[in-house]
């Protein structure tokens, strides 16, 4: 039977690995390669790891990374961070990447996002979009980058665009949950899921195991990511990189094939 | 794939011209890409006629992934372009009509349901184990008796045949942890 994705999503920048809150307060964590052989060790259904420096550095993710996570992992991986021509994704793809995640780029220029779905086939990208609500309540897309936010409307006609480019996956980050730990942003799942048929991962605000339970009976998606939880022991942040059990991803497909009917 | 081969020990390499296929003892068909643009580099560099050959002359053992299982086929509905045709057979896209199964591609990780038992290539695998697939088609052998497992999203789609010592698998064993090593170690006694 179809088991969708728990995925450790882990960020660098300049090298480190770290967390943030609301992608502001950031604290460091360690060395990442060290954290991903742990997660290898627990064969994670996937890792995302993304280099939130790169877009501000101008410096793609670093590739040499990436061929040492190929040399480590046994499970697949995407990575993101400044990649922005075909040339770039390629060598990442090359390198070991299972999927190339396509941030400020898709929003900057869409029609690079047809150009990469063309040449590598969609199941090889993802893109990742920020959202989060303004002071109405409406759900907007967050560029990082500038912390500008993007208008309301402006989300239904990006999202959309990116279901006719056919992308393998949407990487859906709930700014406002981010590193909250009070489960994931089910509204804002909700109204993405609705707009695309597009695969999704979800990651934004998830404190245990039994969130991911929560959302799959609300909305049954395709990958539930998390930073702080797969990182941290508790609320009270003493850092124990963790995993769940077969026993958990046993509960985990019989809610979802059960939330399908 | 080659750090998958490179950790089981494998004497691999890669290789891009018509003589390196005529020397090999396996040839394996990764798979990231297109089916237009796979297709068109075959046939561009000559490689499609290397193939055929070294399978007629020699009984080369291929091994197709993923982009490389619907490259051993005719046609594909992704795109331009002739497949090897070393297994008759058509690429189509996954159709669901509901929620969550129209999402496509299909992407996480999956089970088999083999078909026949105690073959070499599935010898120590059962269907607890799951593999890691990310695909939108699926290939449709015309003879079905080559199918040697199944796969469910919404619909079953083959995700193992093995014709002779033409084998395709839907889904990556390269990212496969376990499972697919277990699967990738047969395939190297196998041959």
């Amino acid at each position: 039977m179809y088991r969708p994705r728990v995925v450790p999503v882990l960020l660098i920048s300049n090298g480190s690995l770290y967390k943030t809150r609301k992608f502001k307060d950031f604290r460091y964590i360690g060395d990442p390669l060290n954290t991903v052989r742990i997660f290898d060790s627990f064969q994670v259904d996937e890792l995302v790891v993304l280099d939130t420096s790169a877009s501000y550095l101008k410096k793609p993710f670093s590739l040499e990374l990436t061929e040492t996570l190929g040399a480590e992992l046994s499970v697949p991986f995407s990575v993101g961070g400044y990649l922005n021509t075909l040339k770039s994704i390629e060598l990442q793809l090359r390198a070991g990447a299972e999927r190339v995640i396509l941030g400020s780029v898709a929003l900057e220029n869409p029609i690079f996002v047809g150009e990469v779905v063309r040449e590598f086939g969609g199941s090889s990208i993802a893109v990742c979009v920020d959202i989060k609500r303004d002071w109405r309540g409406n759900f907007c897309i967050f560029n990082h980058l500038n912390k500008k936010k993007y208008p309301s409307s402006h989300l239904s006609r990006f999202i959309k665009m990116l279901d006719v480019a056919s992308v393998g996956e949407l990487i859906i980050q709930s700014v406002d949950f981010d590193g909250m730990m009070i489960g994931y942003d089910t509204e804002l799942i909700l109204n993405i899921a609705s707009m695309t048929n597009v695969p999704l991962l979800a990651v934004g605000g998830a404190s245990n195991y039994q969130d991911i339970i929560r959302l799959t009976q609300k909305v049954p998606i395709n990958g539930y990511g998390a930073g702080s939880m797969f990182i941290y022991s508790s609320k009270l942040k003493g850092v124990l990189i963790n995993y769940p059990d077969i026993e958990f991803k046993r509960e985990l497909v019989r809610v979802w094939h059960e939330a399908t009917l | 794939m080659v750090n998958s081969f490179e950790k089981l020990g494998a004497n691999y390499e890669v290789i891009s011209t018509h003589r390196e296929i005529l020397r090999a003892c396996a040839l394996v068909l990764p798979g990231v890409g297109s089916f237009a643009t796979a297709a068109r580099q075959l046939q561009h560099l000559g490689l499609s006629d290397a193939v055929l050959e070294a399978h007629e002359r020699f009984r080369l053992p291929v091994f197709g992934i993923c982009l490389g299982m619907h490259l051993l086929g005719d046609k594909s509905d992704e795109g331009d372009g002739k497949g090897l045709g070393l297994i008759r057979g058509l690429t189509s896209r996954i159709e669901n009509d509901y929620e969550p199964f129209s999402r496509i591609p299909h992407l996480g990780w999956n089970a088999l349901r083999q078909i026949h038992f105690h073959l070499p290539l599935l010898s120590g695998i059962s269907s607890r184990d799951e593999f890691y697939f990310c695909h939108s088609y699926h290939f449709n052998p015309r003879d079905k008796s080559i199918v040697a497992a199944y796969t469910n999203y919404g619909q079953e789609f083959a995700s193992v045949v093995i014709s002779e010592n033409i084998v395709g698998v839907q889904f990556h064993p390269e990212k496969s942890g376990h499972a697919g090593k277990a699967l990738l170690t047969n395939f190297m006694s196998y041959i």
